[in-house]
């Protein structure tokens, strides 16, 4: 019978390990590489997040954009119009985003939105959050708010030059962050409630668990950690609006790493994230200057989605649990082969 | 309380309720067209704008019912949220404008190879990308529709550039003398206008929607789709091929996308992006109408128009959508069924 | 919370006047009993007597339209599954609802968990609970590939590691083969020696005439008849109801 390795879980060696690993990465890259290096990690981070609501509590959003959004503006509102460092704006925006999640999530489980409904709802509220904003003066309609230069910027200012390293270890930073409080909350008591909720959730309350706290913890938890994610791409990226804050791209955007890789694995966001930030690059670079045989593509933009949208398609259909998922469930099945196996040894019926 | 089931055409249950809605919806319209200036009056300065907005969101309103309820009967049969939908649409306005500007067809009368080209592309969708997973959870199959969209999206956008495309009908002023009275367009109900294009698609979506459930209502293959859609295993057990009705409903909903695809190029600018408003419209329409519920989808749709364009006037901007998700929340939580719910307790 | 000390003496479990409608329907009428500590109860009846509406509203998926469940005493009418679970009642499904992804032992984990904060304690008395239905060689694959006679003795396994005092059992033999029966009606029988009071539905009449200390009869959701098995067994209005239903059942 295999038991869990020791009192330490594995999964934190391994990202004891890459984080190591992934410290060393700004030497080998310049900048523009480093900057498809942060955009990894970064989308790492929020499908990692996405992961915990989708994956983990079987709560399929497909309107994150809500919680980034509420994020990125935060940090931009505190900042431009009240100079506040962004990192304030990381924990208003976290705290805004978490709220946001709770609310949100609550109103849909009081009224037992399910399936299609709750998608659907998810979506509506992020499109909702984006129509506000193009109206809202407040937070300067739609042209959106841009990061004011800041002469000798320290880190907290969150503020460096584009193309630098510092970026790439502040998401690295995020990044960790998260993957610790995935594996501590999967590892949780709270964690195994949230899981048997997906699973079934009449059994989990037959069996005292109260299924309406729990969904609210892993909302809540997924809405935080995907608000600090947008209060950093803002800085990043010196400038949001409201189709950037809260379009439904980015709601794709967020989603699609957690499906390639793997829905409800630990890894897979971020295995997704690693695959398709290089390829968007690739396709990108690809369009920019082709060689002979692919000129007609030269300039011409949607190329690159045009395969994000077929892999997609085409993971859906060969690969439905991701690439590292499938990998997971493969080990899993030979495990279980294999204890088959002893119990026909044993002559267990 | 969860929308599991869903009846494609509706129960006689629903059929009390759709007649109480649509009872409604007609005395309403009756006296605000009999009474059109006086109303007009108490709405203050604003009513002509007003009044314009609830002619103009009538009329879109038709459009929206048709591609609402191709949307929502691929989700009653289907259990799939189609989010190609809106891109299919935009699929069917470029083979219209191809028609239209290669060989001067009248736009309305490509509306047959539209349609068919339509059919045939759902069908193809169901059975080589949607069939091999049919069995897996809903927001997988969302997805593949999804990854289709995006897709289709960025094909159109790369071979037809981002550049709007439209189309003047040549008609779009005139006249015609039908014996005791002269019939000239653009209408002008009340002082408001409502150009041919429009009017004509309002007319014509409403058709082909009367059409369609005539279809699902009185033909044996409207009969097998609901049965499909009420119960695939008992229906398959009493001999109804399943696996050809999906593609053939399928195939009906993106035929539905294909004719509204049709009747709004007259009057909208064509860009890869024009079938997203659709698609967003249609998803809140059939939520509205309850999942899977046609009658729902074809009240939803008239109601959305009409809340899009009046509330486009009370949030001036672009965000006339604004009114329409606030429509969809409310009712989402005052009515999780939809407005019309589900069609079986 | 109130405690009616008149009628409940002593009682674990106290049914009164529990009425249930579904639009129109009434699956349940003025059902009233009660369970002793340490009793085991049949509940028995022809199909669509409401046998599992009762069980549903005791464990508080759904409250009654009328009527009182008390427990120890305490009304607890009404309130949501989790908090009846916690106030010691433990259920298993007829259509069993097992935690497909999760291991057995995680899945009897999640019980355990209710009754010790620690996850290393928790994990210990999940794993006891497990050796204890026969699950052990079993322990660590995923629910979901569990056969029926498996996802039987999980439901059980779980409801036992929630440590009740009442445990709800919803036809925990049916599907199963006779040869499959009789271990876990000897389990039965040793979760009973422990101490826990048990209610149980079942159709398996060999299995209620043995186990049962009182039977209630149901029948169209009224209570037809109580006693012991042989009571139940010889009273007319008991055979009635059987044989009328088979009666029906072949003239249909």
């Amino acid at each position: 019978m295999t038991r869990l390795l020791g009192r330490v879980d594995p999964n934190y060696l391994v990202l004891a390990a890459l984080a190591v690993a992934l410290l060393f990465v700004p030497f080998f890259l310049e900048g523009a590489g480093v900057e498809v290096a942060v955009r990894i990690l970064m989308f790492g981070m929020l499908a990692t997040a996405w992961n915990v609501m989708a994956g983990y509590a079987g709560l399929f959003s497909f309107g994150h954009a809500a919680y980034f959004g509420l994020g990125a503006y935060s940090g931009a509102y505190l900042l431009v119009v009240h100079g506040l460092s962004p990192w304030i704006g990381m924990v208003v925006g976290m705290v805004l985003g978490a709220a946001f999640a709770a609310m949100t999530g609550f109103l849909s489980f009081r009224y037992k939105l399910t399936g299609a409904y709750f998608v659907l709802t998810t979506f509506a509220f992020a499109e909702m959050l984006r129509l506000i904003a193009l109206n809202l003066d407040l937070v300067n309609g739609a042209v959106g708010f841009r990061v004011p230069i800041v002469r000798d910027a320290t880190i907290w200012d969150l503020q460096f030059a584009p193309g630098s390293p510092a970026y790439y270890y502040v998401i690295l930073g995020m990044l960790i962050v998260t993957l610790v409080v995935t594996i501590a909350l999967t590892r949780s008591r709270s964690g195994y409630f949230i899981v048997a909720i997906r699973d079934n959730e009449d059994a989990a309350a037959s069996l005292g668990v109260n299924p309406l706290r729990y969904k609210l913890l892993a909302v809540s938890v997924s809405g935080a950690l995907t608000a600090a994610g947008g209060t950093f791409y803002f800085q990043f990226l010196f400038f949001i609006d409201p189709p950037i804050a809260f379009g439904a791209p980015i709601s794709v955007e967020i989603l699609l790493p957690a499906i390639i890789g793997g829905m409800g694995t630990l890894w897979g966001p971020l295995v997704g994230a690693a695959l398709l930030v290089p390829l968007s690059e690739l396709t990108s670079s690809l369009v920019r200057s082709p060689p002979g045989f692919l000129g007609f593509l030269e300039g011409r933009s949607g190329v690159d989605l045009m395969l994000f949208g077929a892999l997609l398609v085409a993971i859906i259909i060969f690969l439905p649990r991701g690439v590292y998922g499938t990998i997971v469930d493969r080990i899993g099945v030979s495990k279980a082969r294999k204890r088959g196996r002893q119990r026909q040894l044993e002559g267990a019926s | 309380m969860t929308a599991t089931t869903a009846s494609v055409s509706g129960s006689r249950v629903d059929r009390r309720t759709a007649v109480r809605w649509a009872t409604a919806t007609i005395v309403a319209l009756a006296i605000l067209l009999l009474n059109g200036d006086r109303i007009a009056l108490l709405v203050g300065p604003n009513r002509s704008v007003l009044l314009q907005a609830t002619v103009t969101g009538l009329l879109i309103g038709g459009v929206y019912s048709l591609v609402s309820m191709g949307l929502t009967l691929i989700y009653g049969v289907l259990h799939i949220i189609n989010f190609a939908h809106g891109a299919l649409m935009t699929i069917g306005m470029y083979t219209s404008f191809l028609l239209v500007a290669r060989t001067g067809l009248d736009p309305y009368a490509s509306i047959v190879v539209v349609v068919a080209l339509l059919f045939l592309f759902g069908a193809v969708i169901q059975k080589f990308l949607l069939n091999p997973i049919m069995d897996q959870s809903l927001e997988k199959k969302l997805l593949l529709t999804l990854g289709l969209s995006i897709f289709i999206e960025n094909l159109l956008l790369v071979l037809f550039t981002p550049t709007p495309k439209a189309i003047q009908l040549p008609y779009g002023q005139g006249m015609l003398s039908l014996g005791l009275f002269d019939l000239s367009w653009p209408f002008r109900p009340f002082g408001a206008v409502a150009t041919l294009s429009r009017t004509l698609a309002f007319v014509g979506a409403l058709a082909l929607a009367g059409l369609l459930y005539l279809l699902l209502q009185r033909t044996r293959f409207g009969t097998a789709i609901r049965a499909v859609a009420d119960n695939p295993r008992g229906a398959a057990i009493v001999g109804v091929n399943v696996e050809r009705t999906y593609l053939l409903t399928f195939g009906l909903g993106t035929a539905c996308v294909g004719a509204a695809a049709t009747l709004v190029l007259p009057f909208l600018s064509l860009e890869p992006t024009t079938g997203d408003a659709f698609n967003i419209i249609a998803f809140v329409v059939v939520v509205l109408g309850g999942m899977g519920n046609v009658i729902g989808a074809l009240l939803g749709g008239i109601l959305i128009g009409l809340t899009q364009q009046i509330g486009g006037v009370v949030f001036p901007g672009q965000s006339n959508l604004l009114g329409v998700f606030i429509l969809f929340v409310l009712a989402l939580y005052l009515r999780p069924d939809g407005l019309l719910g589900k069609a079986k307790a | 919370m109130s405690v009616d000390t008149a009628a409940s003496d002593g009682a674990l479990l106290s049914i009164r006047g529990v009425t249930k409608t579904f639009s129109g329907l009434t699956a349940l009428e003025d059902v009233s009993f009660e369970v002793q500590p340490g009793q085991i109860k049949g509940v028995i009846g022809p199909n669509g007597a409401g046998k599992t509406t009762l069980f549903n509203v005791i464990a508080g998926s759904f409250p009654p339209t009328a009527g009182e469940v008390l427990l120890r005493g305490k009304v607890v009418t009404g309130l949501p599954s989790h908090r009846i679970a916690r106030a010691g009642i433990a259920r298993t499904y007829q259509l069993m609802k097992p935690f497909g992804t999760l291991s057995v032992r995680d899945n009897v984990l999640i019980a355990a968990l209710q009754r010790t904060g620690s996850m290393k304690e928790a994990r210990v008395r999940a794993g006891d609970v497990v050796e204890r239905v026969g699950l052990a060689s079993w322990a660590d694959d995923q629910a979901a590939g569990l056969s029926t006679a498996g996802r039987k003795r999980l439901e059980l396994a779980r409801a036992l590691a929630l440590e009740p005092d009442l445990l709800l059992l919803d036809e925990v033999l049916a599907g199963l083969v006779p040869s499959e029966r009789a271990p876990v009606m000897e389990l039965l029988a040793e979760i009973r020696r422990g101490g826990v009071t048990m209610l149980f539905v079942e159709h398996v009449m060999a299995a209620v005439m043995e186990l049962s200390d009182e039977i209630v009869v149901l029948h169209h959701g009224q209570v037809l008849a109580t006693g012991t098995p042989d009571q139940v067994t010889s009273d007319p209005a008991v055979v009635e109801a059987y044989l009328g239903e088979e009666q029906s059942d072949a003239d249909a």
